[in-house]
Order: structure tokens, then C-alpha cells, then sequence
């Protein structure tokens, strides 16, 4: 009897200890998350693919750094998303994107977003008409010990292309092996992307170990790289341990890639994926580095002795219509309409409480040629709000009491919370906009379906060259949709438009003249897309690191971060 | 008993093959296009025409059907990840143990305080104790389990240090997830036992029994509580099954790598092969914990075991009995 008294008392403790960390925890969030996205460090840009942006901002370092792995330097990561797989062709993520400049290697490579763009496994490269003439080290051996050599490069890009990926390929007409360290890529085009676009998604490999891979390196990587799976649990963390025998160690510091400061002697991965979880374990001490805080978090490790960085990442946010005969949007003056109802500082302000930054088009103010003159061009028109105008255009279009239309978006909270707050500022023009949110796999289904019942979506799109017209081009190729372009068209004028952003990819067509001139035509007057904002990323970590480096995917770059002389992990 | 046994096992069979084609056809139907999910939105539609038939995604519904028909029942073999091309069965296996030990502990856990705390409320009816136990397990069927989860990791981790937040690698990893996870089941526990003892405590062979002047101790124990545990082991072994298959949001708060965790990230990249190993898995779990619930039947109700019993057997003590009586 006692003890089911006693046990009674116990249970009625937890509990009502329970709802008073509950109450602390709140009070601590609400009132510390609004200095977060004021007073985070400095911004720059990058950005890759369908991840993110590059190089970083940083808080002041407040000790000696230790720049180079003079002592055992381990690091623990959180890691918001399981990279899944380590084959060298699967499916990207934010956990993928963030251990690849660990785990593999490129011939080639950016240093930052929009920075150079380096040799890495290459020695360097050489054009001649449409021969693009690259030589690799002669030194460069995989974590089993084969000679990577030209015939590996050329297994390589046969394997992508036998893989589903020929049309990424789609620069490259032939590879040729000159010998162990020269191979020629036949070309059929010279632009502004071409490198980014050969080189990018091809980690460097050996045939021999690939074929003697039995899962195609999915758990059972073997990679040119400095660093090697040492140990894993899927789903729970990944261990990387520095390889002592790395080919590179025989380069010259200055020779090497900035990704591959090998600072760490063993970088672990734990993935967490719930935010509020994220920003728990590093202030426990469970991990030294967290590669993603919440701006509703940051402001727990703003202003003590963590090290923080912030960055505007490149993959902007924007609206696409319908362009296709299904849709009133069809109608540009429908399109500007909604343009013009649109306030971007307020939907910044409202959706991501100022942690972002507004677009003018679709790319971020990070990429080149997004000037001045374009900001201020899209700020006077489309850009700026208008109600009036709004209203007037409608009336124009044969609606002067309203139009109703469906906007579509993922079922991701922060864009949900977005077209909210253009569901308001549109309603003030006589837009009435119904929302229909889907998950991620029917989003992706029904975005290339002119017949799905949407008339505007919102997504998000980035290229991590750092060419605005590179982001562009995936938007008005003809054939990103089986309708035609991004907004269902296939006519002339899509034609000439595809041609026209081509032209701006070119070598030539590259002029801030060429690209004013795409934007006012096809973003201004015609008002296909409608850029919004782009997003800013938090990082944190334990005081003993005292710079966040971060790649051009906009990821922690653990191994190259800088450590304090009195550095300790948490794992030691 | 073995026999039953042996006729349940059998009769799992043909639930499988149903399981199996209906979410192989519902995955099939679904809208949602793994592929294109894969390559991503800058993908052109050629690119992804050519990956979908790389994977055999083009070939038609019933060939596609058969195919993992076969391989599911003939070879055990659930197919290969869409998203990492990893052998989905040793997916299902290698995380098994994990979903399995949150769900053993937590219902454990569950059903050591549940039952002791809707025993005393079944015996002290209308009482503060009664009361106090109605009240626990209101809120606890109230409290969503994800809230409970990081309110018990700011209190035990963030606050008092006591346990490890996230993550896996020793005992102590799952105390916190087993914890949110059994919170509601406590509350649910208590009051299955404490309905199903009430009315135990009201049949007449309790007020014999009192008649009688049996302590009211053994009367609980020994006379009310075996005649009140069939709805009690059904709960409880009902929860082991809802749990393996349930604990998604646990899993996922808690960053262990179970079946919940490698469930959702299937559905959200249409993993075909993904969802439809975990399901069938999830089916089969279920057939072999409703079996256990039957076995643990018959020995908590000699009545039901005397049914499981075989007609020859049961011939054999009639007999005995007529000898016996003759």
C-alpha cells in the first residue's frame, strides 16, 4: 500500500515538473529568438543545385587558430538531414551536400559561391575551340590504393550518363583518354557555366574500386578524398576519419583546394533532424557544430561565447504561373496584377521575422550580375506595390470585381506561412487566392501539370555557378516541363525566349546590358515568374571553434573550420 | 495449442499476399513521381524519362506486381531503396531492433504503472485516489506525445543533465524516448484496468467470495484481476503492435534510426520499395502480436484454453471424466 503511495507522489512530481520545464522553455525561446536575426554576423551568398549557397560570415575569432591538425582535432556535427547513400550519383540532400567536400572529390571546384573556380584531383585545364584539355595530377591514388588515372575519368562520366543523367550531360559530345594523366572532352559549346555544369556533379572514383564495390560505394564508399568512412549507423550518425595516406599530403599547401584543410583528424555526424533538438544538443554538449539553428533558436548562442555565423543562401523563392490556356494567368495583365499587390519587405518581415532578404527576380541580390541597375529597375515596376495599378489591370483583363486563383505550394511551413501573407496583400487588389498545399511528392507531380487547378506556385530555385542567367535558363528551357517551359509554354515566343537566355549564357551574350534587357522583356513585362525573397541560414558552435567555414552549397565545411589552441571536443 | 498455433501461422499467409497487393497497388496509383523527386526540380523531363526507365518505373502495373510477388514471398527479398538503391530487407532488419526495444520498454513501462494505478483506482471508487488516477489518465491521453518528448528533454537533458537528449549508443539513449512513448499508454492502461476491474468487482462471485470472507486482497488478485486480464493483455499487446508501427514522431524527435524514421522518408520520396517493405513488415508484425495475445489468452482463461484444446484430447477427458464417474 506505501508503495503504490509513493509511486502515485513520483508520477504526480513528473508531471508537474514536466509542465514547469515546459513553461521555462517557452519564456527562454520567445524571448531570445527575436535578437537572433538582428544581430547575426555578416552575410554573403552562395549556393549549389537544388541545396544552397556559399562562403560565410563570421563572428570575430577570439583566440589563437589553429589552422592545420597539429594536434588529434575531432569534431561533432549536427546533421538535420540522413545523407541517405554514398554512391556517387544518388539523390542530393542537405545531409549529402554537407559531407561531399569531405568524402569526395572533384576535378574541379569553387572555392566559395561566385569565387574561383579551382583545380582540385585536376592539375589544371586548357581550351582549344570546343577541346576542353584537362590534365590531372599524376599522384592521385584512391583510399584501396588504385592509380586514378584518365580511363577512370572516362568510366566515370560513362557511368552518369549510363545512370539516367545524359542530359546533364549535355555539353559533352565525347571524352577521350590521352594518356594515364590527360583526357580531352569534345565540346559542343563554350559558356559562362559549362565548367560548373562537366564538372559539378562528378566525384572522382576509380573503375577498379567501383567494380569491386558491392552496393556502388552506397554504404561502402572508396573515393579519392582525405577523408574515409570510418564507422556509421543509418539514420544516427556518420563517422569520417582522416586518411593519413592521402595523395594530397604530398602537394604544396598553396597547390591544394581551400575545401581540403584537413583541420579534423575524425569529423562525426550525428543527424538530427527536429530543430528544436538541433539547438538542444549543442548547448548539452552533444555536438561541437550544428549545420543548421533555427532563427526562433539562434538567439540562444547570440552574444555568449559560441561562435556563430549567418549567410544569405542563393536558392531564391518565387512565384511561377500558369501560363498555359487553363489558367486565366495566361493573361499577363492577371500576372501583374498579383505582381504589383505584393509586398516582398513584408512578407520578408511577416514569413521569416527579417531573417531573409528580398529578391528582385528569381536569384538572389548574391549572384553576378543582379546589379544595381536591375534592383532598381524591378523596385520602380513590378517590384514595387501598387493597389491602384493592381486593380486597374484587373479591370483591363475583364475582371473589375475580382479574380479568384489557386496558388500551390509544398507542405513546407515557412512557404505556407508565405502565401498566407500574400493571400492578404492580394485580397487588398480584389485577388482572391485559395491555397493548396501538398506534400513535397504531389508538389513535384502536379508543378509540370498545366491541368492540376493551379494558377500561381510558389518554389524555390538556385544554381550554385553564381550566374543569375544559369538559374534563368532552367526556367525557360524549352522541355523542363513535358508542356514545354517552366510555365507551359511551347510557341515562338518561348522559342525566343530559351534563345535569347541561352545567348546570355555565352561567352559573349554575358553583359549586364544582355541580361537588363532578358529581365525587363520576360520578368517585367511578361511577368512569368515573380522572385520573392531569399532565405538566411543560422550556424553555431562550441566556443573552441572559432570559425565556421562554410562551402559554397552554403554547408559547415567542418575539417576546414579553425579550432582554438585549447579546442576540446565534446566527443573527447 | 499447437495445432491452432501452427493454423494461425498458416492463415498469415494469405493476409500477407493481401497486404502486399493492396499497398503495392495503392503506392503504385498514388500520385507522386519518385523520379522526378530524385533529380530534382532543374531536371529536364528526357533526363527523367530516362531515369524512370533505368529503374523499370515504365514497365506495366501487373508485371511490376508479379515481379515483387515473387520476390516478397519467394526470395524474402522487398527490393531496393528508389532513394539509395540500399536492399530495403537489411534496411528493415538493421533498424528493426530499435523500433522493437522502444516498443517492448515503453509498454512495459506503461503497463507497470497503468495497471497498479487502475487497480487502486478499481478498488477505491469515487475516492481522491480514484479521482487522481482519472485525472492522470486524462491528461495523459491529452498530452500529444512530440510535446511531452521535448518538454521531457528540456527538463531531464537541458535542465537537470540527467539524460542524453537524442541519439542512440547506450541504455540511456532510450530512457527518454521510451518514456514519451509509454506516457500515453500509462494513461490508457489505467483506464482499461481500472473499467475492466470495476466491473469484475461487481459479477457475484465477488460478493461469494466476500460472502465467503475472503480477504479483499485475494479477491483482486486472485478472483477479479484473471477474469479482468482479457481486455488487458489485448490492450497492451495492441500497443506493442501500435507502437512499432506508430512510433514515427518518437523516432523522429528523438533522432534513432527505427523503421518510423526510415517510414517517413519513404512516403516523402515515394521510395516504393521503401514504404511498401515497411508495411508488409509492420503486417507481419501485427499477425505475430494478435497470435501472442491468443496464446496469452489461453493461459490467463482456462476456458479459452479448454476451446484451443483438440477434439481428441478433449475426448480423452471425457472419457477419463465417465470412468471417473462410473
Amino acid at each position: 500500500m506505501k508503495s503504490r503511495k509513493l509511486l502515485s507522489v513520483l508520477l504526480a512530481l513528473m508531471l508537474v515538473l514536466s509542465l514547469a520545464a515546459c513553461a521555462s522553455g517557452d519564456t527562454g525561446k520567445t524571448g531570445e529568438g527575436g535578437g537572433a536575426a538582428s544581430t547575426g554576423g555578416a552575410a554573403s551568398s552562395g549556393g549549389t543545385g537544388n541545396t544552397t549557397s556559399p562562403a560565410t560570415t563570421l563572428d570575430q575569432p577570439k583566440q589563437e587558430v589553429v589552422e592545420s591538425a597539429s594536434k588529434d582535432v575531432n569534431v561533432v556535427v549536427g546533421l538535420q538531414v540522413d545523407p541517405a547513400s554514398f554512391a556517387p550519383f544518388a539523390q542530393s540532400n542537405t545531409g549529402r551536400a554537407t559531407m561531399m567536400f569531405e568524402l569526395f572529390e572533384q576535378l574541379f571546384s569553387y572555392s566559395e559561391f561566385g569565387g574561383e573556380f579551382l583545380p582540385w584531383v585536376a592539375e589544371g585545364y586548357e581550351w582549344e575551340d570546343m577541346t576542353l584539355h584537362i590534365t590531372i595530377r599524376d599522384n592521385v591514388y584512391d583510399q584501396a590504393g588504385n592509380h586514378f588515372t584518365a580511363n577512370d575519368i572516362a568510366f566515370m562520366y560513362k557511368l552518369y550518363g549510363d545512370l539516367g543523367n545524359k542530359a546533364a550531360l549535355k555539353y559533352i559530345d565525347d571524352i577521350k583518354v590521352v594518356d594515364d594523366t590527360h583526357v580531352d572532352f569534345l565540346m559542343n559549346t563554350q559558356n559562362v557555366t559549362v565548367m560548373y555544369s562537366t564538372f559539378n556533379s562528378v566525384p572522382c572514383f576509380t573503375k577498379a574500386a567501383y567494380e569491386a564495390s558491392p552496393d556502388g560505394f552506397a554504404t561502402t564508399p572508396v573515393y579519392t578524398s582525405q577523408y574515409k568512412l570510418a564507422d556509421y549507423v543509418g539514420g544516427s550518425y556518420y563517422v569520417l576519419e582522416k586518411d593519413e595516406n592521402w595523395w594530397g599530403n604530398a602537394l604544396p599547401e598553396s597547390e591544394r583546394h581551400p575545401y581540403t584543410a584537413g583541420n579534423a583528424s575524425t569529423v562525426r555526424y550525428n543527424i538530427i533532424t527536429d530543430n528544436s533538438q538541433m539547438a538542444i544538443a549543442l548547448e548539452t554538449g552533444v555536438i561541437d557544430l550544428a549545420n543548421s539553428v533555427s532563427a526562433s533558436e539562434i538567439g540562444n548562442f547570440l552574444g555568449g561565447d559560441y561562435t556563430t555565423a549567418t549567410l544569405v543562401t542563393n536558392p531564391s523563392y518565387y512565384l511561377s504561373f500558369n501560363a498555359s490556356e487553363n489558367s486565366p494567368c495566361s493573361d499577363a495583365r492577371i500576372r501583374q496584377a498579383l505582381a504589383w499587390s505584393i509586398d516582398n519587405q513584408e512578407v520578408v518581415d511577416i514569413t521569416l521575422e527579417g531573417a531573409g532578404e528580398v529578391a528582385y527576380t528569381v536569384g538572389g541580390n548574391m549572384y553576378a550580375n543582379v546589379t544595381d541597375e536591375l534592383k532598381a529597375a524591378g523596385a520602380a515596376d513590378l517590384y514595387g506595390t501598387d493597389i491602384e495599378k493592381a486593380k486597374a489591370l484587373l479591370a483591363e483583363a475583364g475582371y473589375p470585381d475580382g479574380i479568384e486563383l489557386h496558388i500551390m505550394v509544398n507542405s513546407d511551413a515557412t512557404m505556407g506561412k508565405a502565401v498566407q501573407t500574400i493571400q492578404l496583400q492580394a485580397a487588398r487588389a480584389g485577388i482572391t487566392l485559395k491555397i493548396d498545399q501538398w506534400d513535397s511528392a504531389l508538389f513535384d507531380t502536379y508543378r509540370s501539370d498545366p491541368t492540376a487547378g493551379w494558377d500561381v506556385m510558389m518554389t524555390v530555385r538556385g544554381n550554385s555557378s553564381g550566374y543569375v542567367q544559369a538559374v534563368w535558363n532552367g526556367l525557360f528551357t524549352l522541355g523542363s516541363t513535358p508542356s514545354g517551359n517552366a510555365v507551359f509554354l511551347k510557341d515562338d515566343y518561348a522559342a525566343k525566349a530559351a534563345a535569347d537566355c541561352e545567348v546570355l549564357l555565352t561567352l559573349e551574350g554575358n553583359t549586364p546590358e544582355n541580361v537588363m534587357a532578358f529581365y525587363r522583356q520576360y520578368f517585367l513585362e511578361d511577368c512569368y515568374f515573380y522572385g520573392l525573397y531569399c532565405t538566411q541560414n543560422y550556424y553555431a558552435a562550441q566556443p573552441g571553434i572559432n570559425n565556421i567555414r562554410i562551402s559554397n552549397v552554403s554547408n559547415v565545411l567542418p575539417s576546414a573550420c579553425s579550432f582554438t589552441e585549447d579546442y576540446k571536443s565534446v566527443a573527447d | 495449442m499447437l495445432r491452432y498455433i501452427l493454423k494461425r501461422l498458416l492463415w498469415m499467409i494469405p493476409i500477407l499476399v493481401a497486404v502486399t497487393v493492396l499497398i503495392f497497388t495503392i503506392m503504385y496509383f498514388v500520385p507522386g513521381d519518385p523520379v522526378r523527386i530524385m533529380m530534382g526540380a532543374n531536371a529536364e523531363e528526357a533526363e527523367v524519362e530516362a531515369k524512370r526507365e533505368a529503374l523499370g518505373l515504365n514497365r506495366p502495373y501487373y508485371v511490376r506486381l508479379l515481379d515483387y510477388l515473387k520476390d516478397v514471398f519467394f526470395h524474402f527479398d522487398f527490393g531496393n531503396s528508389l532513394v539509395d538503391g540500399s536492399s530495403v530487407t537489411k534496411t528493415l532488419l538493421s533498424r528493426f531492433p530499435r523500433t522493437f526495444l522502444i516498443a517492448v520498454l515503453s509498454t512495459v513501462f506503461a503497463a507497470c504503472i497503468g495497471t497498479p494505478l487502475g487497480i487502486t483506482a478499481a478498488t477505491h471508487p469515487n475516492s481522491l485516489r480514484d479521482r487522481l488516477a482519472v485525472f492522470f489518465s486524462l491528461v495523459g491521453v491529452s498530452i500529444p506525445g512530440f510535446w511531452l518528448a521535448l518538454m521531457l528533454v528540456i527538463l531531464f537533458s537541458l535542465k537537470l543533465k540527467l539524460l542524453p537528449s537524442q541519439g542512440i549508443g547506450s541504455f540511456a539513449h532510450y530512457i527518454l524516448p521510451c518514456l514519451s512513448a509509454g506516457f500515453m499508454t500509462i494513461a490508457l492502461q489505467t483506464r482499461q484496468t481500472r473499467s475492466c476491474l470495476v466491473e469484475a468487482l461487481r459479477e457475484d462471485y465477488i460478493t461469494t467470495a466476500r460472502a465467503k470472507g475472503v480477504v479483499e486482497r485475494d479477491i483482486v488478485y486472485k478472483h477479479a484481476l484473471p477474469n479482468a486480464a482479457i481486455p488487458i493483455i489485448t490492450h497492451l499487446c495492441g500497443a506493442i503492435g501500435g507502437k512499432m508501427a506508430g512510433n514515427l514522431v518518437i523516432e523522429n524527435v528523438f533522432a534513432i534510426p527505427g523503421i518510423g524514421q526510415f517510414l517517413i522518408r519513404s512516403i516523402n520520396n515515394r521510395d516504393y520499395y521503401g514504404v511498401q517493405g515497411a508495411v508488409i513488415f509492420f503486417a507481419f508484425i501485427l499477425c505475430v502480436m494478435n497470435l501472442i495475445t491468443d496464446v496469452l489468452y489461453a493461459y490467463a482463461d482456462p476456458r479459452i484454453k479448454a476451446q484451443f484444446e483438440d477434439s481428441s484430447k478433449r475426448k480423452k477427458k471425457a472419457e477419463a471424466g465417465e470412468e471417473s464417474a462410473a
